[in-house]
């Protein structure tokens, strides 16, 4: 009896040796977790440069209240943009025949970052690759570093980014109320000179010409030759020009993405774009986007050759061939994201 | 013995239920023929006459009529009001439209209100569906479910299309007149005893304490004060979304998010259901008349005593909870009102 009583003393001394020492493991690890936590509360509210965005302040938040005064001149710019957009949703929505609710098939062109709460509409020819490629560096959690190591056309394969369409309707709301939703633009016609140079002018898009550019020349060209018919890899300027300002081109199926106006690519009358980026002052904007987000201590909106951008210049060129008939109509087409983003009436249209 | 009579009990059950699965197969087939087929008999084939959008865009762009000239003007306001006071940017979900009620024949689409003549609008739209006069249809056969179809009941692209193509109107009152006559008709009338059982046994639980047993089992004698601080408990919102009759006119028909061509106002209600009855061209066809007592300035009358006896605090956050129908149909806060 007393042997077993002994054993029996003899566990409860390694049961309360245990027991102490899990206590105290348990206290260790309480308090190890407050002193980590407490840097955190307690950081600098200026560190801008801190990588880690938890119990930082949301891009929005960043946007609207902004904390450094540096910020607060290019708030003041950004929100004019606000208001030239909002100013023409409202005038354009008295005279305007377009009453549809917005589907989430209409969201096809927003990517989402969960991580850092951000939206952008991408539209084609306005810098879309590189942004693409720093949304898959922000949504990526740490798959890439470098923007500029994604290839082209790595960025964009639809399955590396996330699209708003892919969400419920409920998680669609959720997102358009709580992140910051962005977008860039262009002069209109630039781009659309920009769009043309690139898919039609360019030996190696041949998808583009076997299946726009044939469709143009047999609409618009008198007396093709079938190789022309077969090909469709010469398409003139005024060839493109008559095309899109065709009726019958849009009633046939929506504009491609490269030609088709921002207004109905990124519906910027239902959804408020917290900020309005602009081409031409692409780097200042982009990095501002990039603040905001908290990450622009490390991340910068990549610098790249301008050799081959289209230009003011080259724009002009291009629309000296076009009627003056052709170019008023053209512009009725893009007109709205003339007055939507404040751009003028380009000085060379002979528009009556 | 048992084995088979154990085997035999389950059989009818499966049929049931394979009949009842058939059924639900084979239910909705049946009802979308009957839309389709109303959409390709459309008396607008060929053009004949024009559609209700096609007049109102008329009246706006021609020397306008003193009636066009306000509903215009009530437009402008209703969108610059949307303009100012939503940041709204949401996608609408089917049930969200649920009180948009659809005539394809027409090309109508009226979102219900309940106590805004929800009863006699819905009485001319079964009667332009071929059923006659709409004063000889009973109150409770128009709010038969399923008579009228909903634009909740279509795809995005047909729901789009209507908006389009299709004259869209609403009714809207003064909110606390409203929210008055809806207390009245449901929670304070004797005839209304399903509705009580349903609410206002909720109110006295919640909101009455050592209720009787009477009142906890029927709910019947609600009294104002204390359905106003159901309406402002948190937990009456979270527990299920309110019931129509006191449910936000903007919460119902969404009008930042759907462009409403007409507006209508209870207070000016013949002359409004005249102009939308014009536009939609059929001259045979009269609104109901109202029952023949001064219904204006009763309501009125009624809100301001039902107000009397609430304390400015709780009327203060009546007014905030109704702020945005104010807001967006233009209606000032009431004169009776002690806000602080």
């Amino acid at each position: 009896m007393k042997p077993a009583l002994l054993e029996v003393m003899r566990m409860n001394r390694i049961c309360r040796m245990v027991l102490a020492t899990c206590l105290g493991s348990f206290i260790l690890v309480i308090f190890y977790f407050q002193s980590m936590l407490h840097p955190v509360m307690r950081r600098n509210p200026f560190g801008v440069d801190i990588c880690c965005r938890k119990g930082s302040r949301s891009p929005l938040q960043e946007l609207y209240n902004p904390i450094q005064l540096e910020l607060s001149n290019t708030a003041i710019l950004h929100q004019m943009r606000r208001d030239q957009v909002t100013d023409t949703c409202r005038a354009n929505s008295a005279m305007s025949r377009k009453r549809r609710v917005l589907t989430p098939n209409d969201l096809k062109h927003l990517v989402v970052d969960e991580d850092h709460e951000l939206i952008y509409c991408y539209v084609p020819k306005v810098a879309c690759t590189n942004w693409k490629r720093l949304m898959m560096v922000l949504s990526g959690r740490g798959k890439y570093s470098d923007p500029m190591e994604i290839p082209a056309n790595e960025a964009h394969v639809s399955a590396n980014l996330k699209t708003l369409n892919q969400y419920s309707i409920p998680e669609i709301n959720h997102r358009l109320k709580s992140y910051m939703k962005f977008l860039f633009v262009r002069e209109p016609f630039e781009r659309l000179v920009s769009a043309y140079r690139n898919k039609f002018t360019q030996k190696y898009n041949t998808s583009f010409h076997k299946r726009y550019g044939t469709k143009i020349i047999r609409r618009q060209r008198k007396n093709a030759t079938q190789e022309a018919l077969r090909k469709g890899d010469d398409v003139k300027f005024e060839e493109f020009v008559a095309y899109l300002i065709d009726p019958h081109t849009q009633r046939e199926e929506p504009f491609n993405e490269h030609w088709q106006t921002v207004y109905s690519l990124c519906h910027p009358c239902h959804i408020h774009y917290d900020l309005v980026g602009k081409y031409e002052t692409l780097e200042e904007d982009s990095n501002y986007v990039l603040r905001l987000a908290g990450v622009s201590g490390y991340l910068k909106f990549p610098t790249y050759a301008k050799s081959t951008r289209t230009t003011d210049e080259m724009t002009t060129e291009f629309f000296q061939n076009i009627s003056a008939e052709h170019q008023t109509q053209l512009y009725e087409v893009y007109k709205l994201d003339f007055l939507m983003f404040n751009y003028s009436v380009p000085n060379y249209l002979k528009l009556d | 013995m048992g084995r088979r009579s154990c085997c035999r009990r389950p059989l009818p059950v499966v049929a049931s239920l394979g009949a009842a699965l058939l059924f639900l197969c084979a239910a909705p087939r049946a009802l979308r023929p009957a839309f389709e087929n109303k959409v390709l008999g459309s008396g607008w084939f060929g053009g004949e006459r024009k559609s209700p959008l096609q007049l109102l865009r008329e009246l706006d762009q021609g020397p306008r009529s003193a009636m066009a000239e306000v509903h215009q003007q009530r437009r402008e306001l209703l969108r610059r009001a949307c303009s100012r006071h939503t940041r709204r940017q949401r996608l609408l979900q089917p049930e969200d439209l649920r009180h948009v009620l659809v005539d394809d024949k027409h090309r109508l689409l009226y979102c219900y209100v309940p106590k805004v003549a929800c009863t006699n609008w819905k009485r001319v739209l079964l009667a332009l569906r071929g059923r006659g006069d709409p004063g000889a249809i009973p109150a409770h056969e128009a709010h038969e479910p399923g008579l009228l179809p909903s634009l909740a009941d279509f795809a995005p692209a047909e729901v789009n299309r209507r908006l389009r193509d299709y004259l869209t109107f609403l009714f809207v009152r003064e909110p606390f007149e409203r929210l008055a006559s809806a207390y009245r008709n449901k929670l304070a009338r004797p005839h209304s005893a399903a509705f009580q059982r349903r609410y206002g046994t909720r109110i006295v639980r919640r909101l009455r304490p050592h209720a009787q047993p009477d009142a906890l089992a029927r709910g019947h004698d609600v009294r104002f004060a204390e359905f106003l601080a159901y309406l402002l408990d948190p937990r009456t919102r979270r527990y299920e979304p309110f019931n129509e009759h006191w449910e936000r006119a903007h919460a119902l028909c969404h009008p930042c998010l759907v462009r409403y061509d007409v507006v209508g106002k209870f207070e000016t209600l013949a002359d409004d259901a005249a102009f939308v009855l014009h536009l939609v061209g059929e001259p045979g066809l009269r609104f109901p008349a109202p029952p023949l007592r001064p219904e204006k300035d009763l309501t009125r009358v009624q809100a301001r005593r039902l107000f009397q006896d609430i304390s400015p605090f709780y009327q203060r956050r009546l007014f905030d909870l109704y702020k945005m129908d104010f807001l967006l149909f233009n209606y000032s806060a009431p004169s009776y009102l002690r806000l602080q």
